[in-house]
């Protein structure tokens, strides 16, 4: 089903500090590929290179050795200008946090990309217009980030990562942020836009959320720890299965 | 002792705010004690124009006080913006709100503290300097002033207790209407949707500011021009607020509705964020605009008054001494000039006499002026005076050969141009404008400046005065020459108004407006350093916006040199619309300052134009300093 190979990561390492006394190293070792229209999730505990990892494969962050590349382009190649394009043409992002810009409108936060892009305004109302049903913002699309609810900013946030159709969409702990109810409808909408092909690589520690993944990757002390395919387990399963495999990972890795 | 401990942690975290803060109070107690000090200087009194000095001093220190006043109570607000979230925290931690009144109370008093003894010493050493510097001006020497002014120091400390008791009080109440949760959340801002109210504020902001520069463009040197400038002052504070604070965020909106405009990368990011930061700015650069334009205003005017003091001598005595009588000099007048010339070993020259027709005040309608008689019966419509000399006199004087036929005149009107056909006392003249007329002189002293027609024949019925002029040669100082013109003046028995002597009326105006430009450049500092602080503390708060900014716009997609370039020109846009502002209004400001200046016989266009340039220069380059200094601030901020 899946055959073409979209993100490859070989080897990567990732050194904080390397010329100091103390250097720490985030990443020693790791090396994974994901294809086309994979929903994948990576968990570890705090501090285990999660976010590191994504910086890496966001281009906000450079690998210290090994290579990391999207769509056969070597992202460690791109100079910081050309990451910051390559980043609008290519990727979408989704926080914890939501992280939009409080003086735009809900709107002209999700416009923002396709502006950078410099897309006519006609383009932009016609993209939008699929988004906002499909992710039911209606309601608060001309309303102001601080005038709506977290889930509803994460909503929004959604349909700005998507307004570019990104290669991938990258997504930070998307639901830390909010309650067990509003994680599960943000949850759905993941789903449902991976059912319409939509790559979506997941950073999380809530088993929960991972379960919605079709492959989890566990990260420890900067090494892919373990892989868990979802194949035929119901949701469920798949959940329990995850949790088993975060506590052998607390627990030192028997 | 763990408050003291905490205080002290406080303090060094928020460094950053507390230091400029500091300096900003200290040198406001050093300028309010240099004030009070020179009020209530004795030697200062001693002086004859002292009196006028000292009284000057007084609206001036009231003036800095308000000023001082509203600064701590703006930066006292933005403090606690910044502190709420600590106290936040502790009140969290456990601490109860008696606790927390102890903590405010403690900073309070450490904050008074500090700002009193720097700003003390700091006043008592520029004191010194300061007064110096007063004499200077003045031109006087022998002004005497003690180390330090007891009264003026303990009446600077209790000015300063009472600001922070008052502002302690208003941290208490704060305190105790606030929840512990909402102190943890006074950071976050929100949306603000304007209605129609909003538009009309606007709209108001832009007649006011309008009204405000018709009146200072059609000012008339008349007596009413200082009421119609101080409510084109007030017009133009109402109109700067409202425009900073409604016609900004209304302009912007309306730039929002373009879309072609708007959703262009470079128009979307500007536009979206310039109206976030003029909403919660607006108040606050206004402010900053009203404050750099008082600053302009202030030492344009007294800097123009102190460089106009020569000509405004000149106009009332042309020469060295002019007598103004009914009739030339007597026998017995002239050996009493004689003698008392030779006493005062001053030699006499130039000697000479002329008849002219007493001044008439007046104003033009059209072509034609309207006499009103004698100064007594002036009006508010009142703006000149009007002088008649026969064409012989003028020749005599003048030494230009003038002949004049039947209604022909010439006429000398500064500041005003008239040619073709006029009308003066009921009588038609041609006239023909004169640049310049070296006798030309105001006999009233009066704020009408004085036109003179020069015709064949004085004009029937109206009554004359016999103007006597004289240069005199004297070996010594200014105070040599006043001793003589006012021995003269006493043994010919002419008062004041008769008799103008050059030297003695410039060390009057001197000790006048040397006061005046003294308190200027006071108030100017005081002013000057509030702003510096306004600015600083509005780039820190901006700062810790954009940080959040930054981090999105690039996530988003932006590259760091296109974030940082687009912040970056919206925060100087910020910082430069106030001086623009400031700018714009002094502009407008100066015709109407031009006119009353006309009131105080200063004509020179070119020096009050120099003047004004190298003030604005001078402004300008001292914002862009400050600016480029808080602008590294903002920097390690947003870098961190």
């Amino acid at each position: 089903m899946f055959n073409m190979v979209l993100l490859k990561l070989d080897h990567v390492q990732k050194i904080f500090e390397a010329n100091s006394s103390h250097p720490v190293a985030a990443l020693k070792d790791v090396s994974f590929t994901v294809q086309d229209g994979e929903f994948v999730a990576i968990m570890g505990e705090s501090g285990a290179g999660k976010s590191t990892l994504l910086n890496i494969i966001a281009t906000l962050d450079n690998a210290t050795n090994g290579s990391a590349a999207l769509n056969g382009q070597d992202l460690s190649a791109l100079s910081k200008d050309e990451a910051a394009r390559y980043r609008r043409q290519h990727l979408g992002f989704v926080f914890q946090h939501f992280n939009l810009l409080d003086s735009l409108s809900n709107r002209d936060n999700v416009y923002l990309p396709l502006v950078l892009a410099r897309v006519a305004p006609d383009e932009m109302d016609r993209r939008i217009k699929p988004l906002v049903s499909r992710l039911r913002i209606a309601k608060i699309i001309d309303r102001y980030p601080s005038e709506v609810s977290g889930g509803q900013q994460q909503r929004i946030a959604i349909a700005r990562a998507l307004i570019t159709q990104p290669d991938v969409l990258l997504a930070d702990e998307p639901t830390g942020a909010l309650d067990s109810n509003t994680s599960q409808e943000i949850l759905d909408l993941f789903d449902d836009v991976n059912a319409n092909g939509q790559t979506i690589i997941m950073v999380t520690h809530s088993a929960a959320a991972a379960s919605h993944a079709k492959r989890t990757l566990f990260i420890k002390d900067g090494r892919i720890f373990h892989e868990l395919f979802r194949g035929d387990l119901s949701m469920k399963d798949y959940q329990v299965q995850i949790s088993n495999t975060m506590m052998t990972l607390t627990n030192g890795g028997e | 002792m763990l408050f003291i401990r905490l205080i002290n942690s406080s303090f060094k975290r928020n460094l950053r705010t507390y230091s400029p803060y500091l300096l900003a109070t200290c040198m406001l107690v050093a300028i309010n004690y240099i004030f009070t000090a020179i009020a209530a200087n004795h030697s200062l009194k001693a002086l004859s124009t002292g009196k006028v000095t000292t009284a000057m001093m007084k609206p001036g220190a009231a003036f800095i006080l308000m000023v001082t006043a509203a600064f701590l109570l703006y930066v006292n607000h933005f403090l606690w913006q910044q502190r709420s979230r600590e106290i936040g925290l502790y009140s969290m931690l456990g601490m109860t709100s008696r606790n927390l009144d102890l903590l405010t109370v403690l900073e309070k008093a450490y904050l008074l503290f500090f700002s009193l003894v720097g700003g003390l010493i700091g006043g008592i050493i520029f004191e010194k300097l300061a007064f110096l510097g007063l004499g200077r001006l003045l031109q006087v020497q022998h002004l005497r002033q003690s180390w330090i002014s007891s009264g003026a120091l303990l009446q600077t400390v209790m000015i300063f207790v009472a600001f922070f008791v008052v502002l302690m009080l208003v941290d208490l109440l704060k305190i105790h209407h606030l929840k512990p949760t909402d102190l943890w959340n006074s950071a976050t801002a929100t949306h603000k949707h304007h209605g129609p109210l909003f538009t009309i504020a606007g709209l108001i902001g832009l007649v006011t500011l309008a009204g405000a520069y018709y009146i200072t463009l059609t000012t008339k040197p008349k007596i009413t021009a200082i009421n119609h400038f101080f409510l084109a002052v007030i017009l133009v504070v109402i109109g700067t607020y409202l425009i900073f604070i409604a016609g900004s965020v209304i302009l912007l909106n309306w730039l929002k509705k373009r879309r072609n405009f708007y959703y262009q990368p470079r128009h979307f990011i500007a536009v979206s964020g310039m109206r976030q930061r003029m909403e919660q700015n607006g108040a606050a650069l206004a402010t900053i605009c009203l404050l750099c334009s008082s600053v302009l205003v202030i030492l344009f005017t007294a800097v123009t008054l102190y460089c106009g003091i020569s000509s405004t001598a000149r106009s009332y005595t042309p020469k060295d001494i002019t007598i103004v009588n009914n009739q030339p000099l007597t026998k017995h007048q002239g050996q009493v000039l004689k003698d008392t010339a030779r006493q005062h070993h001053a030699t006499v020259t130039d000697l000479t006499h002329y008849e002219a027709t007493a001044p008439q005040v007046g104003y033009w309608r059209g072509h034609s002026f309207v006499n009103q008689g004698t100064i007594d019966n002036m009006t508010t419509a009142t703006s000149n005076s009007m002088i008649f000399v026969t064409a012989k006199t003028y020749q005599r004087l003048t030494h230009h050969h003038t002949v004049l036929k039947g209604n022909q005149a010439l006429i000398y009107a500064p500041g005003k141009k008239h040619t073709g056909r006029l009308v003066v006392g009921g009588k038609s003249y041609r006239v023909t404008a004169l640049k310049k007329l070296n006798f030309a002189f105001n006999p009233d002293h009066a704020i009408f400046s004085p036109i003179f027609m020069v015709v064949n024949k004085l004009p029937k019925g109206m009554p004359t005065m016999t103007v006597t002029t004289l240069n005199y040669h004297l070996n010594g100082n200014a105070k040599k020459r006043i001793a003589f013109e006012t021995a003269l003046q006493q043994k010919l028995h002419l008062s004041s108004l008769q008799f103008s002597g050059y030297a003695t009326i410039f060390s009057l105006l001197n000790g006048l407006y040397g006061g005046l430009v003294f308190i200027g450049i006071l108030i100017s500092i005081a002013l000057g350093i509030t702003t510096t602080i306004v600015i600083y503390f509005k780039q820190i708060s901006e700062g810790y916006a954009d940080k959040q900014r930054f981090t999105t716009m690039q996530e988003v997609g932006l590259s760091e040199r296109e974030t940082t370039k687009s912040i970056h020109s919206q925060v100087l846009m910020v910082f430069m619309l106030p001086i623009i502002g400031a700018i714009i209004n002094f502009a407008f400001a100066f015709p109407a300052i031009k006119q009353i200046m006309t009131q105080l016989n200063f004509y020179s266009l070119t020096l009050m134009v120099a003047i004004a340039v190298i003030i604005t220069v001078a402004l300008l380059l001292l914002y862009l300093v400050i600016y480029g200094l808080t602008t590294r601030t903002y920097h390690q901020i947003i870098d961190k």
